[in-house]
């Protein structure tokens, strides 16, 4: 240890130059193992959209079909039998990723979160019931979007089974919200919120990370950084629907069961395999004021094409960084062995042999790398979640690149002498 | 020969960032990062000005309509010319569309010249750009500028002068949402920063080998200025000389050969350049004063 710090101490300067690129090739290895990584998360998310074919069910209720069928008395029922058969089908995945603002009183957040906001025709808040309220983004997901598109969390947790299913006269509503909100509301908070004109008392379990998109019907890569994401409620097979809960909030089931069927089907099936499928559902359950559209497939392609586009843009990109990283690193070893050139003479005029001199050598790019490591993984383990496979990746990574180095800083050392005529020069 | 080698790699490395900006903003909807998106809700012409741009105007109901405003020679996404057709010249109205755009999205009056050549932009394939000489506020209230030189917001102040605008906090599309997108730019910025470091340590090491020169003519009774002048002139011209020369072969690639949207890859090699060249004066002013200071000399 001695001898690596009057190494040090030849030459102050060089030496913390040295370390500070040591350090920035650690912090390179450590970004170039998360952005693999990264990577493969981001082929996997869209791969799951990959060679499906993506379908829309759009209903037919409206002007007088509407009024005949919400007429009668269990046209409730009906539509829920349709949703939860379409839920249960086990030919296509039906996916529900429904965009509905809810109205949120003592809202604090600001102007950017409004439903309108990006389209310049924000309303104005309102009073109802003696509180103000204000129009937010807001997103109904089924569990299966989070699943699809990966979608990942900063801090908190996902929803639970439970929440999905509408007990009667529920009040509580569990709360997701967009990585915009992090500085607005933390976890735990209760947000005053009207969905669908009825009443919910909502609760933040969970913060997205940033920039966590979802594919929809509506946008094929919608942004869920400013939304307040709730799960689209469903109800189960025995609900009734003749309660006073029902009665109180028609509107509330009405257009809970009518967003509920307007899902997206994804499947590989063909749209006649898909329509022959769908017909079995409307014997079943009896309802039949639907149409099936094809949904923006082609967008969703782009986008798969994207990501894998960018993903062979930073494998090569990787791959030329990591190329400068070892030649600049080489370079860097290759002035510090020079550098450190007198100093050896004099340890070989104090005893020392030559492979003495190349173990310091080895022994001190090693000790160094090993050492920069720690900054590294230190971020990693408190900034990234689950980052435990992550970490052994890196440290992996590391160490095979430090062996690297200390071998290559040997044989650099080796070239330094036998480019120096020791003999002569220790003559003087 | 080290430095300039290394000086390469330090442009490549910017032009690759540049590269990687540019493809990032074709899928983002030819909107780059640095673009400001603004609300008007009165104006009746666009005041001149001397500043290259790209100006959208369209109606957010409709998003996917846009009236492209073009403010001197400004380089378009890939475009596969149905029409050959100069894009500079506004005698005519002309459409360029996405390969997924509607066809009814395209107004009468206006010829369709050809469609946007960039398979991995969702935004741009369901676009249709509509480019006139004539600005009508009424095609849209709300704009979108990217400017080459991002100097977006002091466009806005000269051409909109005399009208109220009102910002909108947009987010990016496309490939700019990918995380591995934006670590990609920070490996480029960190082997930047590292090629620096490494571009210091070989102006340390190169202008270390000078101390016994220094000396020698410091014995000789030269005066600190003339060894300055001397050191100067062999060491920083030829590096000088060799970056101009870097520099310029930059900007012919950049005018003939491969066009980028932003010339900013440029201008931040100057800068890099110009402060390698500040570090080299300052360790050769470290180096003669250490130097000369040292015990043992005598000056005649």
């Amino acid at each position: 240890m001695k001898i690596f710090w009057i190494l040090f101490k030849q030459n102050i300067v060089f030496n913390i130059i040295s370390i500070l690129s040591a350090l920035i090739f650690s912090l390179l290895i450590l970004v170039l193992v998360v952005n693999v990584h990264q990577s493969k998360i981001e082929i996997d998310s869209v791969s799951h959209f990959k060679d499906k074919n993506l379908y829309k069910i759009s209903d037919n209720l409206y002007n007088e079909k509407e009024t005949e069928f919400f007429s009668k008395s269990d046209s409730n029922s009906i539509l829920n039998r349709f949703a939860n058969s379409l839920a249960n089908s086990s030919e296509f995945l039906y996916y529900n990723a429904n965009w509905q603002p809810v109205e949120v009183s003592a809202f604090k957040g600001d102007i950017q979160f409004d439903a309108y906001y990006e389209t310049g025709n924000n309303r104005a808040e309102y009073e109802y019931n003696n509180k103000k309220y204000r129009n937010i983004k807001s997103m109904q997901l089924s569990s299966n979007v989070f699943e699809m598109n990966n979608v990942t969390l900063s801090s908190g947790e996902f929803f639970s089974d439970n929440d999905y299913f509408y007990d009667e006269k529920r009040e509580d509503l569990p709360v997701i919200l967009g990585s915009d909100y992090s500085e607005v509301y933390k976890l735990g908070d209760r947000l005053d919120i009207l969905y669908y004109q009825k009443s919910f008392t909502g609760t933040v379990i969970g913060f997205l990370t940033p920039n966590q998109t979802i594919m929809t019907s509506l946008d094929p890569q919608l942004v869920l950084n400013r939304y307040i994401v709730i799960p689209a409620l469903f109800f189960d097979q025995s609900f009734s629907f003749h309660n006073e809960d029902v009665s109180a909030n028609p509107i509330f089931f009405k257009a809970s069961l009518l967003s509920r069927i307007n899902g997206n089907l994804i499947s590989e099936l063909s749209p006649l395999e898909i329509r022959n499928s769908l017909d079995a559902i409307k014997r079943t359950t009896g309802f039949t004021d639907f149409s099936v559209i094809g949904a923006k497939g082609t967008a969703i392609n782009t986008i798969i094409k994207m990501t894998e586009t960018n993903k062979s843009i930073l494998y090569i990109g990787i791959f030329v960084s990591f190329v400068i990283i070892v030649l600049v690193s080489l370079v860097s070893m290759l002035f510090a062995t020079r550098k450190n050139v007198d100093t050896y003479k004099v340890m070989l005029i104090s005893g020392s042999n030559e492979n003495h001199i190349y173990k310091i050598v080895g022994s001190q790019t090693l000790l160094i790398h090993l050492i920069v490591t720690i900054v590294p993984s230190l971020f990693l383990f408190s900034l990234i979640n689950n980052s435990f496979d992550l970490l052994t990746n890196y440290l992996s990574y590391s160490l095979f690149a430090s062996l690297f180095m200390t071998l290559t800083s040997v044989i650099i050392a080796k070239i330094c002498f036998m480019k120096v005529d020791i003999i002569q020069q220790l003559k003087g | 020969m080290a430095l300039v080698c290394f000086n390469l790699i330090c442009i490549g490395l910017l032009w690759a960032s540049s590269y990687i900006d540019e493809i990032n903003m074709i899928n983002n909807g030819y909107k780059d990062k640095s673009s400001i998106t603004f609300r008007v809700d009165n104006v009746t012409k666009l005041a001149p000005t001397r500043h290259k741009y790209i100006l959208f105007q369209y109606d957010p109901e409709m998003p996917k309509i846009k009236h492209i405003v073009l403010n001197r020679e400004i380089k378009l996404p890939p475009i596969t010319k149905i029409i050959d057709y100069d894009i500079n010249d506004l005698n005519q109205n002309f459409a360029i569309i996405g390969t997924e755009a509607e066809l009814n999205d395209v107004p009468e009056g206006y010829r369709i010249i050809g469609y946007f050549n960039t398979p991995n932009s969702y935004l741009l394939n369901s676009e249709v750009w509509l480019i006139s000489r004539n600005f009508d506020i009424n095609h849209g209230r709300e704009f979108t500028i990217n400017a080459p030189n991002h100097d977006e917001k002091s466009i806005i102040n000269q051409v909109f002068k005399d009208s109220q605008y009102n910002m909108i906090n947009t987010e990016q599309r496309g490939s700019y949402l990918l995380f591995s997108n934006r670590l990609l730019s920070l490996v480029i910025q960190l082997c930047i920063v590292l090629t620096f470091i490494i571009l210091v340590m070989i102006s340390i090491v190169r202008i270390s080998r000078e101390k016994y020169m220094i000396r020698v003519m410091h014995l000789y009774g030269c005066t600190v200025g003339t060894i300055f002048r001397i050191v100067f002139s062999y060491i920083l011209i030829p590096y000088l000389m060799l970056s101009a020369l870097i520099i310029i072969m930059s900007l012919l690639f950049q005018t003939y050969i491969h066009p980028l949207w932003s010339w900013v890859w440029i201008s931040q090699s100057i800068y890099i350049f110009g402060s390698i060249t500040f570090c080299i004066l300052i360790i050769i002013t470290m180096q003669i004063v250490t130097t000369i200071s040292q015990k043992g000399g005598k000056r005649f």
